[in-house]
């Protein structure tokens, strides 16, 4: 047991590190580009996560959360001059209480129709923006092009602060999952996945516990908006409310296994370089192809590992644990 | 513990459509003391529990613990104030161990994680599971689901217990500790309800009887009031048979 510890510590460093000091080495705008996305979506994977892999609602409109946050600090921005960071923040708080009022009838639904509830809210959020003259309707809005530099988070040089910025990002929410796991929310979190009698008859108020889950998970949801906005420097409807980045997201966690903090990782890290790629390649007359790829992998990993990567990843950590514990038998003989 | 604690169900009834489940169904239980629950299938026991601890709402009645009114209030909340049960399917987190299934519940008490764990730990210790703690609850036998489900409702603290049909399926040795373990509880000052098909098992400890017929309580009393009672005979055994007895 202490080895695996220790091999996970060794293996953690490493990758910390890697995460650090590889980037830097990459000067192509389109490898950045990648990374960039890989750690957008690493953090809108366990922000699903939260909501689908410990609370067990499965949500298909997180782009309703993720546009909206994009347009608070974009508008912000655009009418009101005020700082991206002030706006990321505000798309944070917006957003997280946006989630909070959907939830308070959405969460009432199980399964599936919580899902399909979810779907409908990013499609209707899609049009209202489409509709919404203030907001600039179907043509969105313009982001000021201004000096670049962490102050206005906007950077033209080169893309590698935007992935420094995802990757803190990724950071901060990595610490807070872990603090969850540990805490009353996160088992009460899960209670609620395994079985909701079981956990009122335990105490828990359970419409309270997955308003918390929804209303955080939509928040971080807006900050990643926001982010988007400031790297593409522009939000529509169209581009922001995309029922594919609600797919992609839920689709990430899944497909590296949920209900754990390094599934959403390992699931972005994979799929996204994989979706970006085939979209570069095939061109835009290619549109859905990264998407059928994806729906390929899906059905792989739930005919092969329901579990996600995650699942492979236990499934080696075992048989080394397994030999680790042989070669000691055989030691003591 | 918990002294003075008291529970008092008047006239509780529940309609599910046109079948009358529970029919002006009165009762009290308090601290230290058994209350056993029996009738046939179908009689409306797990009904009662259900409306007791908030599961379903009543058509009619009041249930009071302590002096209050805690009628048709959410399940958690009747939970918080100290009245717990226990499902007659039983009922854990499958995908967790056995001492998070139990840290759970006693997380209700303890906010934060350390108490919670021993707290957690205390209680298996206490119902003999601690050396199953790190098991996954999805791997536990039957008869071990069962007291864990037990163990996660003790962890809350509760000053009523309502058991349903704990030890049904449970070996007679296994009966017997599980009725050692009711007993040690109502001896710490629990009130306990307990609903059991086991009369061996249930009559020896409990202090009072009722029973169910139907939706309707057709009688009272200690476990030899209620064994001789033709009423209740002629429920469990149909009326000739009642008649053979008593004749
Ligand atoms: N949710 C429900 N909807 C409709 N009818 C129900 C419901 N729950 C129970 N019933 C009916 O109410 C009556 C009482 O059922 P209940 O489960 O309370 O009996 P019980 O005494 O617990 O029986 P058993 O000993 O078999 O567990 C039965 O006729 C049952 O079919
Ligand atoms: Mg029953």
């Amino acid at each position: 047991m202490k080895d695996v510890k220790r091999t996970n510590k060794t293996l953690l460093t490493i990758a910390v590190l890697a995460s650090l000091i590889v980037p830097l080495f990459i000067k192509a705008r389109f490898m950045q580009h990648i990374l960039v996305m890989v750690v957008l979506y690493a953090v809108l994977g366990q922000a699903w996560n939260i909501l689908g892999g410990y609370v067990g609602l499965v949500s298909i409109g997180q782009a309703a959360f993720f546009g909206l946050g994009s347009y608070v600090s974009s508008y912000l921005l655009v009418e009101h001059g005020i700082n991206p960071w002030v706006g990321f923040i505000l798309a944070g708080l917006i957003t997280a209480l946006f989630g909070f009022l959907i939830g308070l009838p959405v969460t009432r639904l199980r399964g599936r129709y919580f899902a399909i509830a979810t779907i409908a809210l990013g499609q209707v959020m899609k049009v209202l923006f489409e509709n919404w003259e203030r907001v600039g309707a179907a043509t969105g809005l313009m982001l000021p092009l201004v000096k670049e530099g962490l102050s206005t988070f906007q950077f033209h040089t080169s893309k590698l602060p935007y992935y420094y910025i995802g990757l803190a990002m990724l950071g901060i929410i990595i610490l807070f999952m872990r603090y969850m796991e540990r805490s009353r929310l996160g088992y009460y979190f899960k209670a609620i996945r395994e079985d909701e009698d079981v956990a009122t008859a335990l105490g828990i108020n359970k419409t309270a516990y997955k308003l918390i889950a929804i209303a955080i998970s939509a928040g971080i949801t807006g900050m990643c908006g926001t982010f988007l906005a400031q790297y593409s420097l522009y939000v529509e409807p169209e581009y922001m409310f995309n029922h594919n980045i609600s797919v992609t997201i839920a689709l990430i966690a899944v497909f590296g296994g949920t209900g754990n903090i390094l599934g959403p990782i390992l699931g972005s890290a994979i799929l996204l370089p994989i979706s970006e790629l085939t979209r570069a390649w095939m061109g835009s007359t290619g549109t859905g192809i990264d998407m059928m790829i994806y729906g390929a992998f899906i059905v792989l990993i739930c005919v092969y590992q329901p579990q996600g990567l995650m699942g492979v990843v236990r499934n080696i950590q075992a048989r080394a644990r397994a030999q680790v514990q042989q070669a000691r038998r055989g030691a003591n003989v | 513990m918990s002294s003075g604690s008291k529970l008092v169900v008047t006239g509780v009834t529940k309609r599910f459509g046109g079948l009358l489940a529970l029919n002006d169904v009165s009762f009290s239980v308090e601290s230290g003391e058994i209350l056993a629950l029996i009738g046939p299938n179908g009689a409306g026991k797990t009904t009662l529990f259900n409306c007791l601890t908030g599961f379903l709402k009543v058509d009619g009645g009041t249930v009071e613990f302590n002096g209050q009114n805690i009628t048709n209030w959410s399940p958690n909340k009747i939970c918080s104030l100290g009245v717990a049960r226990t499902f007659q399917v039983v009922q854990v987190l499958q995908g967790m161990t056995v001492l998070e299934n139990v840290m759970v519940g006693a997380y209700l008490r303890n906010p934060r994680t350390a108490p919670a764990r021993e707290s957690a730990i205390a209680v298996l210790e206490k119902v003999g599971m601690l050396q199953r703690a790190d098991v996954l609850a999805v791997n536990l036998t039957l008869p071990e689901k069962k007291r864990l489900e037990v163990a996660m409702s003790l962890a809350t603290q509760p000053k009523v217990l309502m058991l349903d049909e704990s030890m049904a399926g449970l070996t007679p040795t296994e009966a017997a500790e599980a009725s050692q373990m009711i007993r040690s509880l109502r001896d710490e000052g629990l009130a306990l309800i307990v609903v059991e098909h086991v009369m061996e098992a249930i009559m020896p400890i409990a202090d009072r009887v009722i029973v169910l017929d139907s939706g309707t309580k057709i009688a009272e009393g200690s476990p030899e009031e209620i064994v001789s009672n033709p009423r209740v005979i002629s429920a469990y055994l149909g009326d000739k048979y009642a008649k053979r007895v008593i004749n």
